[in-house]
This record gives C-alpha cells, structure tokens and sequence, in this order.
C-alpha cells in the first residue's frame, strides 16, 4: 500500500511548479489517491471492518443518547459533525506531513516536495494498536455501551496512528478527541450530575419568579416548584417538574458542543476561543432560567384554568425546542468578533 | 455473540406464581425499562381486593444502566425518592440488613420498593452500585440480578400495602436466587 504515491512522473525531468500553493495542489492529490485502485479497496475494506466491529452497537449508543432528558442529547450530533469537520478540513488532511515541512523547507521547497510527490515512510505508531487492539476485544465482547464507544475511538485512533503515522493524527487531534463526546456515560454517573445542578438552576427561577411577586416552593426531594395563588390560602397553580417541564440540559450540551465545533474551524488563540465559549454556556444558562421563569409565569397566570395549564406546557414544550436556536442566534452576534465570512476561509487559514 | 450465548445459557430465575394468597399474573414490562438498556427481565403482579397490587422484577444486569437508582426507571421521568425515605432492612426474622428499601414519588404516584442486587447463588447486596458486582456482569458475563419488589399507591387511592406478602415475596426471590433456584417447585 506504501507505493500509492509513486507515479510515473518521478522518473521524469523536474517540471516547473505548476501550483503556488500546498492547498492549490491537495485536490489533486486527493483525486491521484481516490482513483488509485490500492487505496480504493484499503478504504472499502477499512470500512466494512469498522461497520461489522462497530455498527450493530450504534444503537444502543443511540439508545442512551435518546434516553428522554438524556444529558447526552449532543450524542446524536457528534458523528455528522466530525464528518462535516473533516469534509471542511479535507484539504489540509490530504496533505498531513505539511507542518513538518513548513518546518523544514522554505514554501518554493515545500511546493517542489510534494508536487514531486517525494514521500517519506510515515513514522508508524505501534503501541497504540498493541493497546487497542485488546481493549476493542474486550470491549466488543461486553456489549456495554461506553466500552464500544470508548473502544471505536481508540481502535480509529489506532488504526490512523498505525497506518498514516503521527502526522496525520496531529491534523486529526480534533475530531478523535470531538469523537470521545459521543462515549454513552451510564445512566448513575448522569443521574448523579442532574441531581446536583437541577436544585441549582431551580434556586435561581424561583428568586426570579418571587422578584415578580410570585410564591414559590420547592419540595425538599428536588422536584417540582409549586407556585401558589398566595402564601396563606396555598393554593396551587402550576408545578415545574424538572422532567416533565424539562430543564433544557440536554438542549444545553447540544449548543455547547456546537460552539465547540464551530470555534475549532476558527483561526483563533485557544484563550479566545474559551472565553467565546464561556460566554455561550453563561447565554444558555440565562436563558434557561429565563424560560424556566416565563413557564412559571404563565403557569401563574392561567394555571387556574386546565386549558391554561395545558397551554402553559405547550409553551414549555415549545420553547424548549426553540432554546438551542436562540442561542446560536445570540451567539453569532459573538462570533462575528472573529470577522470570518466564509467556511473556505477559516479552512484556508488553519 | 459469545457474550450473549453465555447469558443466554442461563435463564432468568421466575418469580413465584403465588405469594401469601395474592395471585400472580405475568405482565409486560410496567416501568421504564429503557432507562436500563432493556435489560432481560421478568415481571409478575400480586393482586389481592383491597390491598395495593405487589410488583416484581427480576433483571439480569448486563450493561452498566442496570444498575441505576430504583426511583430513576420504576415510575416516571420525575421518579424521586421521598427525603429521608431510604434504608436498609433485613430479611424477615433476620438481622443482617441486605434489602434497600426506599419511599419514591413521581407524578401523582407513590411507591415503596425494596430493591437489591445480587450473584447466581450469593448473597445480596442493598448498595445499587457496587463495583464488584459490575465487574461481574458487563465483563466477565456472570450472572447477577437486580430484584425490586415494589407497591404502588395512586394519589387519594384508598388501598394499604400488604406489607407480609411485599416483604415476604422479596425474601423468597432473595432466597431462590440465593440456592440457584430457576422456578418456583409446584
């Protein structure tokens, strides 16, 4: 497999450059190594090993991805988002050995090498393989969910490591680390989260609901908040419980990850892109609360009323699902800091 | 593959058809099993007129989401146990506290449920986590069993909870499981 850049112009005279630059020349030699029928079959056979090791456990790692309320909701998104990523970043993981001979070499030189196509052995990583190749064993033969997933980024890893060398894991640092979200926590580790931050997030609605006069209690378990008509009479109106109401966690982590995309795309100091995502994660909290906020409110309002509280719930439902999208809106407000106009171009740039 | 012919080899052990008079009926799952990866398990209902019908479970732990908290997948998305609701009992007569008995609530919907976890032929254990345990069923495919012996009363439902048979039927599981026993001797 090694001979799939050799061609038959290295036997011909130096040619003059006929690219100014490495991302001029990558689909060319993307095209060179698609149509090469060697690389074809490793690509096809690459693919059918990991659907067979992999595919049927997809599922269950759906499964706990779609659990209602799952806090790993962003599951769902990771894998089409590490495709578009390397879809974006095509260019630049054609040619993987770049940094290393922009180290090297000056940019005429760089242009002379590849184009001359004068490749080198990419160093190989071996232990990882010896590392992996057990644990996917494993792994596969307990069918639990975290392992699979834990033991499909490793065996990736693994595999680029062996194949392709240390070079193209570099380039490909992201996406595997990007890929590790999509590991299926058990079910006591997330119980465990969500019953710490709910009381957080539920402290600040009710300080909210009672700065607009309303009276609220929160039952000593956690869930619901009661809202009551007035504190002598108690008599309820609404009650946000945190599953059924729904806190918008999962909505939440799905924007997070999002950004987390969306700023690796950006040419940026990693202390910017932080700060840019820690602005997102405290606009998504506020507007969780603020939701939160506004469901009590009208629970308050026409919570006297079945048709009311079932309006109320619509909104809650609605809202929820709007939550991820006014974030992002509100967001890219921010993100036009970083005066980007185009995908090609933030590609380009990295 | 070889995983699930090893478990599969081994049936899940049946609860009893009747216990302290109330008749057992076979039911299709009545909780939230896909919290808990849709674990194999059997299900049985005791009802007696007037007392608050007795469930039961038995489940084969096979993914770590087998062992999640009882309130998280008995009732609802807002399963929760009642403050200061849990603890842990003996058997009937005994001393040694091996059942985690706990107080959950969810919508409209109050349960006590006594819950353990427990080896092919061991001892059982009241703490829903427990690393040996995990161990045991995710890697090495041994069998262990989340038991949950639980009544249910609906909000202003005026049936009481029978208390004999509830903890009475959890001791008899505990012990079947306990002498590697697979169905109830007729």
């Amino acid at each position: 497999m090694d001979d799939i850049f050799e061609s038959k112009e290295d036997a011909a005279p130096p040619a003059p450059l006929a690219y100014n630059e490495p991302f001029e020349y990558a689909p060319v030699r993307l095209r060179r190594l698609l149509t090469n029928p060697g690389v074809r079959i490793e690509l096809i056979v690459t693919i059918v090993l990991f659907a067979v090791m992999f595919l049927p456990h997809l599922w269950w790692w759906a499964l706990r991805w779609t659990l209602p309320d799952s806090l790993q909701l962003y599951g769902l998104i990771v894998i089409p988002l590490v495709l578009a990523w390397m879809w974006l970043a095509r260019w630049r993981l054609v040619i993987p050995e770049l940094d290393w001979l922009n180290e090297q070499f000056t940019e005429k030189s760089v242009m002379r090498w590849l184009t001359e196509e004068r490749h080198e052995e990419p160093k190989r990583l071996r232990w990882t393989l010896f590392l992996a190749v057990p644990f996917t064993l494993l792994a596969l033969w307990s069918g639990e969910p975290m392992l699979t997933a834990l033991a499909f980024v490793g065996f990736l890893t693994a595999y680029l490591g062996y194949r392709f060398g240390t070079q193209l894991l570099r380039v490909m640092a992201f996406p595997l680390s990007f890929l590790c979200l999509m590991t299926p926590l058990p079910g006591f580790l997330l119980d465990f989260i969500s019953k710490r931050i709910t009381p957080m997030t539920f402290r600040i609605t009710t300080s909210l609901l009672a700065a607009l006069g309303l009276q609220t209690e929160v039952l000593p378990e956690g869930t619901p908040i009661q809202i009551f008509a007035n504190e002598e009479q108690k008599q309820l109106l609404y009650e946000i419980y945190a599953g059924r109401t729904g806190m918008g966690y999962p909505e939440l982590l799905v924007f997070m990850v999002g950004v987390l995309w969306y700023l690796s795309l950006i040419e940026a100091g990693f202390a910017r892109k932080l700060l840019t995502w820690l602005i997102g994660l405290a606009i998504f909290l506020m507007l969780i609360a603020v939701r939160l906020t506004i469901v009590g409110f009208l629970g308050a309002k026409l919570g006297d009323t079945l048709d009311g509280r079932e309006w109320t719930n619509v909104f809650a439902l609605i809202s929820r699902i709007a939550l991820p999208f006014l974030g992002w809106w509100i967001m890219s407000f921010v993100l036009r800091g970083f005066q980007c106009r185009t995908y090609h171009e933030w590609v380009r740039g990295r | 593959m070889a995983a699930r012919s090893k478990m599969a080899a081994h049936p899940n052990p049946m609860p009893p058809d009747k216990a302290n008079q109330s008749e057992g009926q076979v039911v299709l799952t009545p909780l939230e099993n896909r919290e808990r990866d849709h674990a194999r398990s059997v299900y049985r209902l005791y009802t007696r007129p007037g007392a608050a019908p007795i469930y039961v479970s038995i489940t084969r732990a096979e993914t770590l989401n087998s062992f999640r908290a009882p309130y998280q997948y008995l009732l609802d998305s807002d399963g929760r146990m009642r403050e200061n609701q849990r603890n842990v009992i003996p058997r009937d007569g005994e001393e040694l506290p091996v059942h985690l008995y706990e107080r959950i609530v969810g919508h409209g919907t109050e349960a006590v449920v006594l819950h353990w976890t427990q080896n092919w032929g061991g001892e059982p254990i009241a703490d829903p986590l427990t690393l040996g345990q995990m161990f045991d069923a995710t890697i090495r495919k041994e069998p262990v069993y989340v038991v949950d012996v639980w009544s249910i009363f609906r909000a202003g439902g005026g049936s009481r909870l029978d208390e004999t048979t509830w903890i009475r039927t959890a001791d008899y599981i505990d012990r079947m499981i306990k002498n590697k026993k697979v169905t109830t001797p007729h």
